[in-house]
């Protein structure tokens, strides 16, 4: 209560201030209302809303307001759309004194159902008596609406008038709904003689919820007459469903029998819902006189009465011979029977069938009581081993925990049938709390099915266990004690399934066991590893084992967890010399054809001249080469000579030559042509040492071992888009945040240029800069585009420095600026003879920034936030960002204070936090000299720490209301001399103007805005002191379309700068 | 109410006998005689973009034939007409496609002012009923349309389809079988909508029935864009998101939580209104309302909400918070309870619209009930009605009415214009 409150007052919003406690001006709004044609601003008829809603719980204020309101109805001047919002008001606030010059508008054209509404919403007799005043003089359209309600309104007193209307045949069947709908004696009476059977339902209905089911009766029962339409006689069977009346009930179970099967059906519905056990006798009695089809109905409407007297009928027809009803009967015994049913379910789940077994299982399953419950877990104890083993599968389906210990004794006596149904249940009930003992009972089991059985049991049982040292110990304690080799065997097995470091350690030695049994099972258990942890020492034992068959395992299981490695290559590379029989080759060149890269290209050819899979070589390289063909053109021709020349019949490698060919002759003469046109335009004394064409060229090597390679990008063709100039500019690297070009052999006493070529093709509004080792070489740049503005690419030259040359190791990074995503069309080195004395373009940043993210509310996407905010703050070079996404991990780091910055863009109070260590590792951070930087929700970061209020300045209270809905608002510079926004000022933006920040920390307001839907003023950033550390908090920035204002770029990159203690940018 | 929601339950509760029992479609009554194979033929009144979708699914399932389909935008009609083929016919005035006696059921995603009338009308005609959510504008309008339900005895869904969704589910079952101890708080958030409409007056375009269109609403003259999504926050068309929006989650909290439409509700709360654009309806707001027995809902927008979107069940032993993504629950554990036979189990539907048309089959209940969104549209509507008054007031669920308030048993119903009536 006390939140409601406090949010109503705190809120300060509109309705607070305009209602009629207040001295709010309501005539003037009136009046201004009376001009409204849709043209002038909605605010007068916001506050006429308001006040009219509100009125009413002041007798006095609502007279006052209902005359003023008539009296602007009447006026001349009002507007038609304003004559009709004064009667829509009227409905809500009116009084009778409005009711005669309502009443006067019931033929007005455009008036009379706007009055109409106003008089029916009075719900006074005086609207009521005008309403049947205005019968006479009305008609048409109008006439019915009156009628209409007089009808809603049920109004007893119109009942003569309206009788008088059903002889009418243009008034006679509005009359008649309204006779249903008042649906007193004498309006049903009207309505008797009537043909209007819908109007005699609805009366009908109306009667039998006043309790008087005998007029109901006499009106709608000649409605169930055979010769009447089904969808009457349906509707006729649902109103009797709610009498409570003999002959209704007789009438209903009749028609249970009916022989129209639509009819029946609805029937059956009604009976399952009446509440007299008299129903369920009936539909037993029915049951047996009725053919197959109706029968399962019936069984099945029984089965919705959960009526536990029907019990014994419908087992009966469990032995149905039609699979139909038998199916019917077993689903609802489900739902009506009791234990003593159990057996019967349990021999149809043992012997039974298809859908009769499942229907038993499910009736199983759904039978209700602790009776049922006792009886399972005593019924597993004894009996035939067919019916224990149907009871133990109940205790499955019933997730009946109590039958624990009756299963843990079934799994061990009993015979083997009993024994691996209890243990395979015990797989889906066990509970951690289980688990020693079905390790115990593993260790002692005397049969292989029974041990490989609670083998699966325990590893599934132990999955539920989180401690992964608590699912081994018992397993190593066992293996320690059991003596015979199968039963360390099994406990393997055991160790196999639930996989991990710690159980690697103790299989894996077995694996060279002397004894053939705990061999076997070790290099098993090794094969069939969950997690990538056992590739190391199956890896070993495909080289290494003495039995073939194990080998093969082995290499087969590397095969397995290599494909989820990440680093499949380099195992099927580590392994390729051990997979000797044919199998074992086939096997391995299927984990290569879903690999896509020159090494996997090169295993499938090694292969190919290996006699016994030639034909799989030269499949697997045709699909590898597939997705090389452009990229590695050159090399995948290369391989499909030879594939074809392996295996000649082979058309698809001949078709992906053709590809290849294709694109290396394109290329080819590209390529050369541009190599010679650039290489000419050289000053003397420097040569072209590497050149690649994005998007078709990988990699190109020029003099003395020099190397150039693209090393992130993806390939695309603009020209495959439409064409209009053959050029390299066409071809593109592009990434969706940066293209990475290495190099290396680059000689250190030579001097290098970069060149390249960049075009916005498609229009796409790019923009990108470009650095070499993390050294700005291109300041951000808009590029050209062609689309729309006919300009070609740009070429550009820029001379490296020496200090990043020196190491013959260079990374160029192309980086988005503005768009969707990075392009490049061409990149080359030029290398002089000399190195050319190039100053540093900068020196490496003098100040780290930390950007804390990973968790949000999901309506912020952090993932495109957070990167964003790096690039922007990385404008100003004097300062290093990285990001964090694991904030916990990062806030507790002991390292978090020798960062500059810490830019919070992030929120988890209640996800759950990250905890006190993280809290007060933020805290000690900024009060030991680190800036802190909160961006939007930031602000409520960790809303239930007391501290974060005094760090934060002001904290957001989930309270409060939180923002306007996004939109354009304008932001103003409050003070235009702090380092942050020095020369600012206001700026648009589209944004959440967040209302909601609480908290009464001395803070020094840097921006505000003001709120559209309070018209109070919001702090949008601010600063202020924690400790040593400085802190700016800005609310704006919900997301990367908000953050991309340049102005509040600006703000957030100057904030980081000044926080880092750095002086203002120049 | 409490007759009714019991009934549910007791039906739900035998809803696990999942080998439904299917009717021929010949044996549905059809005034029309017997249909050439066995397929269910449909109508779809409404194709903008809800009913497109229907559309779309009913196109793609094999058992039925989308027979007709009817926009007051004549040329969308003829559009989806002919984009069906097979024979569907196309109409502006959804009367007439009523009147097609070889249609078994209708698909109604007209704005809500229409959903009464044309529910009503189509199961007096004998179809069985598919409605998109809120069932009705005013809670007097959904009264009638849970009569005509009973009345007429068809199968009517509400396209309150959360209840189709397994998630859901469980968290309604583990909040009525106890697994969250006694259970303290239910809180409902959702969104809130688009409001900086800025219609100007404009002629109503070719083809278009601007009557029609307005149907039952009082007459206003026609602005730009009114009849496409913007009728959302115009109180002459639906109350606002509060309604629209909230009743799937209020569903959710009712269905879980069945004792906060068992008996009254005390109910106060306070809303935002803007006065720029041309929206009426909230855009924010946070109410309140206990059962006698100190149960309590809350109901925020998305954006006032303490835990965000969605439902939230609280207990004495725990939270389970649902959406249409996220199923978490504190402490964790309760996500892996497994439901005993003698818990209550609640209604299985795998898919609301599958559901729907077996139930045209088998004559059962379908997922979503008419009493149920009837129950759901209520709340939000007493919710939107307690934040204009500013009053506390007791909402009465077997009267249906607010007690010792008139006035705001005066924001229960509206006159419908001539000759609509429900």
């Amino acid at each position: 209560m006390s939140t409601i409150l406090c949010t109503a007052l705190l809120l300060a919003t509109i309705t607070a201030t305009m209602g009629p406690a207040q001295t709010t001006d309501i005539a003037a709004v009136v009046r201004e209302v009376q001009r409204y044609d849709y043209t002038q601003p909605r605010a007068p008829l916001f506050t006429l809303d308001d006040y009219a809603a509100r009125v009413t719980g002041d007798v006095g204020q609502q007279k006052a307001f209902a005359a003023l309101l008539a009296t602007a109805l009447a006026d001349p001047q009002s507007t038609p759309l304003a004559r009709t919002l004064f009667c829509q008001k009227l409905a809500v606030a009116g009084t009778d004194a409005e009711v005669p010059a309502l009443a006067k508008l019931l033929d007005d054209p455009q008036l009379a159902d706007a009055a109409r509404l106003a008089l029916e919403g009075l719900r006074s007799p005086v609207a009521d008596a005008a309403l049947r005043a205005s019968l006479a003089r009305l008609e048409g359209r109008a006439l019915h609406g009156a009628i209409q309600s007089l009808g809603n309104r049920r109004d007893a007193e119109a009942v003569t008038k309206l009788a008088g209307f059903l002889r009418q045949p243009d008034h006679a069947p509005a009359a008649a709904q309204a006779l249903a709908a008042i649906a007193t004696p004498s309006a049903a009476a009207a309505l008797a003689d009537s043909n209007d059977t819908d109007a005699k339902l609805r009366c009908a209905q109306r009667r039998m919820a006043a309790g008087d089911a005998a007029t109901a009766l006499s009106l709608c029962k000649p409605l169930l007459a055979p010769g009447q339409p089904a969808d009457r006689r349906v509707a006729t069977l649902s109103l009797l469903a709610r009498a409570d009346a003999p002959e209704a009930r007789a009438l209903l179970l009749g028609a249970i029998g009916d022989t129209d099967d639509f009819v029946a059906a609805s029937a059956l519905r009604v009976a399952v819902i009446a509440k007299e056990a008299v129903a369920t006798t009936f539909l037993t009695e029915q049951l047996k006189k009725s053919a197959p089809a109706r029968r399962a109905l019936i069984l099945a409407a029984l089965g919705e009465r959960r009526d536990g007297s029907a019990a014994p009928a419908v087992a009966e027809e469990v032995g149905h011979p039609d699979d139909q009803v038998a199916v019917a009967a077993l689903l609802a015994l489900g739902a009506v029977g009791n234990e003593r049913n159990l057996e019967l379910l349990a021999r149809v789940s043992a012997t039974g069938k298809g859908v009769r077994k499942a229907a038993a299982e499910e009736a199983m399953a759904n039978l209700t009581g602790d009776a049922v419950d006792r009886a399972i877990c005593a019924g597993i104890a004894s009996g035939t081993t067919e019916a224990r083993s149907a009871m133990v599968a109940a205790a499955g389906l019933r997730n009946l925990v109590a039958a624990v210990p009756a299963l843990l004794a079934a799994a061990t006596g009993g015979e083997e049938p009993l024994r691996v149904a209890s243990a395979q249940t015990l797989a889906k009930i066990g509970r951690a709390s289980d688990y020693e003992s079905l390790v115990q009972l593993l260790g002692a089991a005397a049969d292989t099915p029974t041990r490989e059985a609670l083998a699966d049991t325990v590893a599934a049982v132990g999955r539920r266990i989180p401690d992964a040292r608590q699912r081994v110990a018992p397993l190593q304690a066992a293996f320690g004690t059991a003596a015979a080799p199968e039963s360390r065997a099994a406990l393997l097995r055991a160790l196999g399934a639930i996989g991990g470091p710690d159980a690697l350690s103790l299989v894996a030695p077995h694996a060279a066991s002397a004894d053939p049994i705990l061999a076997d099972a070790a290099v098993r258990a090794l094969a069939a590893w969950p997690d990538v942890s056992a590739a190391e020492t199956l890896a070993g034992l495909a080289a290494q084992a003495k039995d073939p068959v194990h080998r093969t395992l082995a290499l087969r299981g590397v095969l397995r967890l290599a494909a989820a490695s990440g680093q499949a290559i380099s195992w099927i590379e580590r392994i390729r010399p051990f997979a000797k029989s044919a199998d074992d080759k086939r096997q391995l060149l299927a984990a290569v054809s879903s690999l896509k890269s020159p090494e996997s290209l090169g295993l499938a050819m090694g292969l190919l001249v290996d006699p016994e899979v030639t034909a799989e070589a030269a499949v697997a390289a045709v699909q590898v080469g597939k997705g090389l063909v452009r990229s590695h053109a050159a090399e995948v021709d290369a391989a499909m000579t030879k594939v074809l020349a392996a295996a000649k019949d082979t058309p698809e490698a001949a078709d992906l030559q053709a590809q290849a060919r294709k694109a290396l002759g394109a290329k080819s003469m590209k390529s050369k042509a541009r190599r010679d046109t650039i290489a000419q335009a050289l000053p003397a004394g420097a040569q072209l040492a590497a050149y690649l064409d994005c998007g078709v060229d990988a990699a190109d090597s020029g003099p003395g071992g020099l190397r150039l390679w693209v090393e992130q990008g993806r390939t695309f063709d603009w020209s495959e888009t439409g064409d209009e100039a053959e050029t390299s500019a066409l071809t593109v690297a592009f990434d969706g945040g940066r293209v990475r070009i290495g190099a290396t052999g680059l000689h250190p006493a030579k001097a290098y240029e970069l060149g390249f070529t960049w075009w916005d093709h498609d229009n796409n509004q790019r923009a990108q800069s470009v650095s070499v080792d993390g050294q700005p070489l291109v300041a951000k740049t808009v590029l050209p585009a062609w689309h729309g503005r006919q300009q070609g690419p740009a070429t550009w030259a820029k001379p490296l420095p020496a200090e990043v040359t020196r190491d013959g190791t260079i990374e160029i990074v192309f980086k988005q600026e503005a768009a969707g995503n990075v392009v490049v069309s061409e990149v080359w080195l030029v290398e002089r003879g000399t190195a050319a004395t190039i100053p540093a373009a900068t020196t490496k940043p003098a100040k780290r920034a930390l950007i804390v993210t990973g968790m949000e509310y999901p309506g912020h996407k952090w993932r495109e936030t957070a990167p964003f905010l790096r690039d922007l703050i990385a404008e100003d070079a004097r300062i290093g960002v990285e990001i964090n996404e694991d904030a916990k991990a990062a806030l507790e780091s002991p390292s978090l204070g020798s960062n500059d910055v810490i830019v919070l863009n992030y929120m988890n109070w209640e996800n759950p936090g990250p905890g006190d260590a993280a809290q007060e590792g933020l805290r000690k951070a900024v009060e030991n000299g680190t800036g802190l930087v909160l961006v939007h929700f930031a602000c409520g970061a960790f809303q239930t720490w007391p501290e974060f209020v005094k760090i934060a300045g002001r904290v957001w209270n989930p309270k409060f209301r939180g923002h306007d809905p996004r939109g354009p608002f304008q932001v103003n510079i409050v003070d235009a001399q702090h380092a942050i926004t020095k020369g600012m000022s206001g700026f648009g933006t589209d944004d959440e103007l967040y209302t909601c920040l609480d908290g009464q920390t001395p803070i020094h307001v840097l921006a505000d805005a003001n709120s559209k839907v309070d018209h109070k003023d919001y702090p949008m950033a601010f600063v202020l002191q924690y400790g040593k550390g400085r802190v700016f908090l800005s609310t704006l920035g919900h997301d990367v379309k908000a953050l991309a204002f340049p102005e509040v770029k600006t703000l957030y990159r100057r904030a980081t700068t000044w926080a880092a203690q750095l002086p203002p940018e120049s | 109410m409490t007759a009714s929601l019991s009934r549910r339950s007791f039906l739900a509760a035998s809803a696990a006998a999942s080998l439904p029992l299917f009717l021929p479609t010949r044996v549905l009554a059809r005034a029309g005689g017997i249909a050439p194979s066995d397929r269910l033929n449909v109508g779809v009144i409404g194709l903008g973009s809800r009913g497109n979708d229907h559309f779309r699914n009913l196109a793609g399932d094999p058992s039925v034939r989308v027979a007709a389909v009817c926009d007051v935008f004549r040329p969308q009609a003829d559009l989806f007409a002919q984009k069906a083929g097979n024979g569907c016919t196309a109409h502006q005035d959804f009367r007439e496609l009523l009147s097609k006696p070889e249609l078994d059921a209708i698909f109604i995603a007209a704005p809500e002012n229409w959903h009464a009338i044309m529910s009503v009308q189509a199961m007096q005609a004998g179809k069985d009923v598919y409605c998109e959510k809120a069932l009705s504008l005013t809670v007097a309008e959904g009264r009638a349309v849970c009569d005509a339900v009973r009345r007429y005895g068809r199968v009517f869904q509400a396209g309150t389809q959360q209840r189709s969704d397994g998630r859901f589910r469980f968290a309604c079952e583990l909040a009525r079988n106890g697994y969250l101890g006694k259970l303290k708080t239910v809180t409902v958030s959702v969104p809130s909508g688009r409001r900086e409409l800025h219609m100007k007056p404009g002629a109503v375009p070719a083809g278009l029935d601007y009557d029609l269109w307005l149907g039952p609403a009082v007459h206003k003259p026609y602005r730009e864009n009114l009849c496409s999504y913007n009728w959302y926050f115009l109180t002459d068309y639906c109350a606002g998101w509060i309604q629209s929006w909230g009743v799937h989650h209020m569903d959710i909290a009712l269905w879980g939580a069945p004792a906060l439409a068992a008996s009254t509700l005390e109910v106060e709360g306070s809303a935002d209104f803007l006065t720029t654009g041309d929206a009426d309806v909230s855009f924010g707001w946070n109410v309140r309302a206990t059962t006698p027995e100190g149960l309590v809902l809350q109901f925020f927008d998305d954006a006032s909400s303490p835990h965000g979107h969605g439902v939230r069940f609280e207990g004495e032993n725990g939270f389970v918070h649902v959406d249409r993504g996220r199923l978490f629950a504190e402490p964790a554990s309760l996500l892996d309870v497994v439901l005993r036979p003698s818990d209550e189990h609640l209604y299985r539907s795998r898919n609301h619209q599958t559901n729907f048309l077996e139930c045209i089959r088998t004559r059962r209940d379908p997922a979503a009930p008419v009493e149920a969104c009837h129950a759901a549209t209520t709340a939000t509507l007493v919710a939107d009605i307690a934040t204009r008054t500013g009053r506390k007031l007791t909402w009465d669920w077997k009267a249906e009415r607010f007690r010792r308030d008139d006035s705001a048993n005066r924001l229960l119903s509206r006159a419908m214009r001539s000759p609509w009536s429900v």
